[in-house]
């Protein structure tokens, strides 16, 4: 028979197994609810940076739970012989259960699925290049074509009175309005972007403002790299 | 060393949409960063020119000073020394003074001496003729992290002429860096004389931009380590073209005219 009792490594290593689980599930649920209760949406960066810091947590418990797979399929869990067994049976039964739930295995069953489906189709890196080839041209199209555009055909059919945005701010305003809001941004001053970061690392891009010249010109690209090159300026407060 | 470079303007309001298309672009954050450009004019002479001070050069390990000495001497130059700083830096000497109560005398004065921090030297020569290259090609030398730049260039004869702050996202993808640049002007100084390197920076709103319509400069640019061997050149084309086709439609990257970029010493 194997050895009865866990060492102290083993331990350490179940125990690291159930920090990371757990700190995978916090990390899940804050940002499930994140995008459920903050409006308008979380930035676009804090996003991306949640989803970053999910796809590291999900690589590092899975390099744990294959460093350890030996451990761990060998680990059985008993209830000591003084259990109320049978008083607390139910707890018991949810404790050691093995078998998964059966929507959980809907899951590991899909996930099983498309992992067959990627391995015997094409190689990783034939789908990169196509997705490399296929989102560039896609981006092009998007930049020429339809940057400019607030919402998507779906949306438009279904009517841009129903699309919750999310958005404080109204889109798709008419002219005059925008009109209006040059007046102001003339009398503010020129509204500039700043990028600074935040707590978490993620660059904010936060608008601060630098002063405007009220006779300053408009310069040609080449005036102003003329300028960064040789510091050439014919401007009004050359020193 | 050779730089090649495309370049192509972004209106100020486009520059957020302009950043997330990079951003996705090269799958990185932009790396955000402020620069203090000083411009340095060479000795107005034709012949005669002495270059790097010899008892100077005899010090320095890098062979890259010696090929900056030989290319002064054959021509005086319009060198650029930049130094990092940080948002916070500006308006601190205005800050202290504010401050000066009975404990301000205490507090030590933010005075930024340029010669006692690391700063990048920057040669650049006039871009090569085209000659059917579609992109610009320039030499460049970049000397980094050195000490002491404003004392060696005034013992070269050098004269400040202009001093300018470069704000700019920076993206990188493979060989290619993106830049997108806007330079600021400092307004003028009660304090401290002109033409010299200034000890403080002002307040950041009270920075000029230079184009009054707030326009952003995105290069793209590639650097060739040998630029004689014409199959890294080509490698180097290449990439900078696949750039430009990538953005068709989006950023018209260009070549621009070699002279925008002349770097030689009017005399």
């Amino acid at each position: 028979m194997a050895q009865p009792s866990l060492t102290q490594e083993d331990l350490k290593a179940l125990e690291q197994a159930r920090q990371r689980l757990y700190q995978l599930s916090n990390n899940i649920a804050s940002l499930k609810s994140d995008v459920l209760r903050s409006n308008p949406l979380p930035q676009w960066s804090s996003l991306q940076t949640s989803a970053a810091i999910l796809a590291s947590n999900v690589v590092a418990l899975t390099a744990h739970l294959n460093t350890h797979a030996e451990l761990l399929s060998k680990t059985v869990v008993y209830p000591s012989t003084n259990y109320p067994g049978r008083t607390q049976e139910g707890l018991l039964g949810q404790l050691l259960r093995k078998k998964l739930e059966p929507h959980v295995e809907t899951w590991v069953e899909e996930g099983r699925d498309l992992q067959g489906q990627l391995n015997t189709g094409e190689t990783e890196e034939a789908l990169l290049s196509w997705a490399k080839d296929w989102s560039s041209e896609r981006i092009s199209t998007y930049a020429a074509e339809e940057a400019g555009e607030d919402y998507t055909v779906a949306e438009r059919e279904m009517g841009i009175e129903n699309v919750r945005t999310g958005l404080r701010r109204k889109l798709e305003e008419s002219d005059s309005e925008e009109e209006d809001e040059d007046d102001e941004m003339e009398d503010a001053g020129v509204q500039v972007t700043s990028a600074r970061r935040s707590s978490l690392g993620q660059v904010e891009f936060g608008m601060s403002e630098v002063k405007k010249e009220p006779n300053g010109k408009a310069r040609s690209v080449e005036d102003i790299l003329r300028l960064a090159t040789s510091g050439v300026d014919p401007g009004p407060i050359r020193r | 060393m050779h730089e090649l470079f495309l370049s192509t303007q972004v209106a100020n309001e486009d520059l957020q949409r302009a950043l997330r298309i990079l951003q996705g672009y090269c799958g990185m954050k932009p790396v955000t960063f402020l620069r203090r450009r000083l411009i340095w004019e060479g000795p107005r002479m034709r012949n005669g020119l002495k270059g790097i001070d010899a008892g100077f050069l005899k010090r320095q390990s890098q062979p890259i000073w010696r090929s900056l000495h030989e290319q002064l001497i054959r021509q005086s130059y319009i060198i650029t020394l930049l130094y990092d700083v940080k948002r916070e830096q500006f308006g601190e000497g205005e800050k202290a003074g504010v401050q000066d109560g009975d404990e301000g005398q205490k507090e030590e004065d933010p005075v930024i001496d340029c010669d006692q921090l690391l700063g990048i030297l920057r040669w650049t020569d006039l871009p090569d003729p085209a000659g059917g290259r579609p992109v610009n090609s320039r030499l460049l030398v970049n000397i980094e992290n050195e000490r002491g730049l404003c004392t060696l260039l005034k013992s070269m004869n050098h004269r400040l002429t202009q001093e300018m702050i470069q704000e700019c996202h920076r993206f990188v993808l493979g060989n290619v860096v993106f830049d997108f640049s806007r330079y600021l002007q400092l307004p003028p100084s009660d304090t401290e004389p002109v033409s010299s390197i200034r000890s403080k920076l002002p307040a950041y709103e009270s920075l000029v931009p230079f184009d009054a319509e707030n326009k952003w400069v995105l290069t793209a640019s590639a650097l060739v380590f040998n630029g004689s061997v014409p199959d890294h050149m080509q490698k180097g084309i290449d990439e900078l073209m696949t750039v430009k086709t990538d953005f068709e439609g989006c950023f018209d990257f260009q070549a621009l005219d070699r002279h925008i970029f002349d770097t030689r010493v009017k005399i």
